[in-house]
C-alpha cells in the first residue's frame, strides 16, 4: 500500500517535471503558429483592409464565396496541384535511382555524395535566379549553346512561352530538391541489412527481385516519409515561381495568389480565406497520404 | 558427389593476406567444423565456398567442378547466417518460402515443403509470425528452415549459435547434430567455440592467422595436437604450459623442470622445451612426475573443482579435481601425472613426438 502511494508521488513528479520542459515549446509554438493560424482564419470572417487592420466587421462566409467564385484561384490550385504531383514524382523516381547508385560500393562514391548536395544548399531564390539568366532568351547559355549545337536559330522565351514555363519551373525544382530526395532515401538504404542480400544471393533471387521484393517493400517508410515532406514543400511552393515568371497566370500557385490578395489589393478578408483555404488543402491532402500509407502498410504487411 | 576440395586457396584484400594457401578436402555428408580466434580467417574461410567473397588466388571444386567463378546461386548450397539475414517485412512462412517462389516452384509443393521444415523445426505454430516477433532461438530455427526448404547438399553455417545464450546454444547444438544426421548434407560450419566445435565435427579444422593449424577429429585434436596452439585452444580449462629443459642419455631423454629430473622415452630432440598438461590430467598428490606447489584458489563446480596451484616462479596451473578436495587455499600440496599424458613442445611450439631414431 505505502509502496503504491510512493509510485503514485514519484510518477506525479515525473509528469510534473515532463510538463516544465515542455512549457516554453508550447508557448513559442502558440506564439509563432497556433496564433497566426487563429488570426487568420478569425480575419477570413471579416472585411478587414491591410492599410487599417484594426476596422473591420464580420462577414460571414462572404470572402469565401468571392474566393471560390474567382476562376484565378482555381486556375492556381490546379497550377499548383499539377506542379506537386509531376516535380515530386520526377524527383522521387530520380532520387531513388541516384541513391541506389550511391549505395553501390563504386569509388568516389563519398566525393558524390558530397557534390549531389551542392543545388540542394543554395537558396531557392538565388537558384532561381541563376536559372533564369541562364534561360535567358538572349543572352542566357541555354539557348547559346542550343544555337552552338544548331538546334535552333533563335532563342526559346523560356519563362515568358506560356507552355514551357510549367516544365521549366518544374525542371528547376527537380534540379533543386533532388539531393533531398536522395538523401533521405540513401539514409533509409544504408539502413538495410546487408546479409539479406547475401541470404537471398545463395538462394538464387534475381538482383532485380532482390529490388523489388527486398528493397523496395523495406524502403517504403523511408521513400514515404521523403514524398510527404517534398509534398508539403511542393503544396506551398512560392519562390520558384514568383522569381521566375511572378505575372504569369500560368504558374501562379496558391500561395502567390494569397500573397497577391493580400499584399497588392490589401483584402485581408479574403487574403486570409485563402490561406485558410491553402491550410485546408494541405491538411486534407496529408491525411488522405498517411491514411492510405497506413492502410497499404497493413494490407502489405509491410 | 557433393564434396568440396580447396587446392591452395589465397584470400587477399589489397596488400593483406587473409587466407594463406590453404588445402583441404572435405568428403561428401561429413560435418567439418572451422574453428580459431576471431581474425583467423574461418568465416572469410566459409563465405569463399558460398561465393560471397572472391578467391584470390588457388582453386575450390564443389562435386569435383571448379566454382570460383560461379555465382553463389549456382554452387548448389544453403546457408545460415549468424545475423539469421531473415527478412524482416516477411512472415515466417514466406520467408522459409521464398527461394522455392524464386524459383518458380508450384504452390502446393513449396506449402509442402514448408510446413515439412517447419515441423520439423518445431515452428509450425508461428508461420503467421514476422520475425521481430520471435526470440533468437526462433530466429534461428527459421534461418535453418529456410535453408533446409531448399533441399541442398551441402550447407554452411556461420557462427549460427553466437547471438544465442547459453541455454538455448545448448539446444540449438542438440538440433543442428540431430538435423546433420537426418539430412546429411555436407555441412562446413564455422565458430570460435571449441565446444561446439568438438561436440558437432567428424573432422575439426582450427584456423590460426590465415592458415590450417591441424586438421583432424576431435579427439584426435584433443589426444594429439600438433602445436601449443591447437593444445591450448582445443579443451576446456586451457592446458597448462611450464618451461622445461630437454635432454638425450643414452636411450632416454631426461626432462628438467622446476629443478627436478624427470627420465622419459627417447625424444630426438635436445633444448627448451615447453611442456603441457591438461588440467584434466593432473592429479593432486601423485603420479609419475610430480611438482611442490601452494594452492591459490579452489573453485568448487558441484561435480567437480577447479584448483588453482603456485608452481612456482610466478607460475600458476589449474587442475581438475573430482568432487570438492579437501585443502584450502595457502596449503602446499604435490601435483602430478602421468608421463604419456604430457604435451612436449619444442622452440616453435611444434609438438615433439617420441623418436625411434
Amino acid at each position: 500500500m505505502a509502496r503504491g502511494v510512493m509510485r503514485i508521488g514519484l510518477n506525479a513528479t515525473r509528469a510534473r517535471t515532463a510538463w516544465l520542459f515542455l512549457v516554453p515549446s508550447l508557448v513559442v509554438l502558440f506564439a509563432v503558429a497556433l496564433w497566426p493560424l487563429g488570426r487568420t482564419f478569425l480575419f477570413s470572417f471579416t472585411d478587414a483592409f491591410l492599410t487599417e487592420p484594426d476596422i473591420y466587421g464580420y462577414v460571414g462566409f462572404e470572402n469565401y464565396f468571392t474566393l471560390f467564385e474567382d476562376p484565378l484561384w482555381w486556375q492556381s490550385v490546379r497550377n499548383t496541384l499539377f506542379f506537386t504531383v509531376i516535380s515530386v514524382s520526377i524527383e522521387t523516381a530520380l532520387g531513388l535511382a541516384i541513391a541506389l547508385l550511391l549505395n553501390a560500393h563504386i569509388s568516389g562514391r563519398g566525393l558524390m555524395r558530397a557534390v549531389i548536395l551542392i543545388p540542394w544548399s543554395i537558396p531557392v531564390v538565388v537558384s532561381a535566379r541563376m536559372w533564369q539568366w541562364m534561360l535567358h532568351d538572349q543572352f542566357g547559355i541555354l539557348n547559346h549553346v542550343l544555337k552552338l549545337m544548331g538546334f535552333i536559330d533563335n532563342g526559346i522565351a523560356w519563362t515568358a512561352n506560356p507552355n514551357l514555363v510549367m516544365p521549366v519551373i518544374i525542371a528547376v525544382d527537380v534540379w533543386i530538391t533532388t539531393p533531398f530526395m536522395v538523401l533521405l532515401i540513401l539514409a533509409g538504404l544504408q539502413m538495410l541489412p546487408k546479409s539479406i542480400y547475401e541470404a537471398a544471393s545463395i538462394d538464387g533471387v534475381s538482383e532485380w527481385r532482390q529490388f523489388t521484393a527486398l528493397t523496395l517493400p523495406l524502403l517504403a517508410p523511408s521513400i514515404a516519409v521523403a514524398v510527404l515532406f517534398r509534398l508539403l514543400d511542393a503544396l506551398r511552393m512560392f519562390d520558384l515561381s514568383f522569381v521566375l515568371s511572378s505575372n504569369s497566370d500560368d504558374t501562379k500557385t496558391v500561395s502567390i495568389y494569397a500573397r497577391e490578395v493580400l499584399v497588392n489589393f490589401q483584402d485581408m478578408g479574403v487574403g486570409s480565406a485563402a490561406s485558410a483555404a491553402i491550410f485546408l488543402m494541405i491538411a486534407i491532402v496529408t491525411a488522405v497520404y498517411v491514411t492510405v500509407f497506413r492502410l497499404n502498410r497493413r494490407l502489405l504487411g509491410v | 558427389m557433393s564434396g568440396i576440395d580447396l587446392i591452395n586457396v589465397v584470400k587477399r584484400f589489397g596488400a593483406l593476406t587473409v587466407i594463406d594457401g590453404v588445402n583441404l578436402e572435405i568428403a561428401e555428408g561429413e560435418f567439418v567444423v572451422f574453428v580459431g580466434p576471431s581474425g583467423c580467417g574461418k568465416s572469410t574461410l566459409l563465405r569463399m565456398i558460398a561465393g560471397l567473397e572472391e578467391i584470390s588466388d588457388g582453386e575450390l571444386r564443389i562435386a569435383g567442378s571448379r566454382m570460383n567463378e560461379t555465382p553463389p546461386a549456382k554452387r548448389n548450397i544453403a546457408m545460415v547466417f549468424q545475423s539469421y539475414a531473415l527478412y524482416p517485412h516477411m512472415n515466417v512462412e514466406r520467408n522459409l518460402g521464398f527461394a522455392l517462389e524464386t524459383a518458380r516452384l508450384p504452390a502446393t509443393e513449396i506449402r509442402e515443403r514448408v510446413v515439412k521444415a517447419a515441423k520439423f523445426l518445431k515452428i509450425d505454430h508461428l508461420l503467421e509470425r514476422r520475425p521481430a516477433q520471435l526470440s533468437g532461438g526462433q530466429q534461428q530455427r527459421v534461418a535453418i528452415g529456410r535453408a533446409l526448404v531448399r533441399q541442398q547438399k551441402l550447407f554452411l553455417f556461420d557462427e549460427p549459435l553466437s547471438n544465442l545464450d547459453a541455454d538455448l546454444r545448448m539446444e540449438m547444438r542438440v538440433e543442428i547434430a540431430r538435423i546433420h544426421r537426418e539430412v546429411k548434407a555436407t555441412t562446413v560450419y564455422v565458430t570460435h567455440d571449441q565446444m561446439e566445435a568438438m561436440t558437432l565435427a567428424d573432422r575439426i579444422v582450427v584456423l590460426k592467422d590465415g592458415d590450417i593449424a591441424q586438421v583432424g577429429t576431435p579427439m584426435e585434436l584433443y589426444e594429439r595436437p600438433a602445436n601449443r596452439f591447437v593444445a591450448s585452444f582445443i579443451g576446456s580449462p586451457r592446458m597448462n604450459f611450464l618451461p622445461g629443459l630437454l635432454a638425450r642419455e643414452g636411450e632416454e631423454s631426461v626432462l628438467s623442470l622446476s629443478g627436478r629430473r624427470h627420465h622419459l622415452v627417447a625424444y630426438d630432440y635436445a633444448g627448451d622445451v615447453t611442456l603441457g598438461i591438461r588440467p584434466e590430467d593432473l592429479m593432486l598428490g601423485g603420479g609419475d612426475a610430480t611438482l611442490e606447489a601452494e594452492v591459490l584458489l579452489v573453485e568448487p563446480l558441484g561435480g567437480e573443482s577447479l584448483v588453482h596451484l603456485n608452481v612456482g616462479d610466478g607460475r600458476s596451473i589449474v587442475v581438475k579435481a573430482q568432487g570438492k578436495p579437501d585443502i584450502r587455499p595457502g596449503a602446499t600440496t604435490l601435483v602430478g601425472w602421468k608421463h604419456e599424458r604430457a604435451h612436449v613442445f619444442d622452440k616453435e611450439d611444434r609438438a615433439l613426438l617420441p623418436g625411434r631414431a
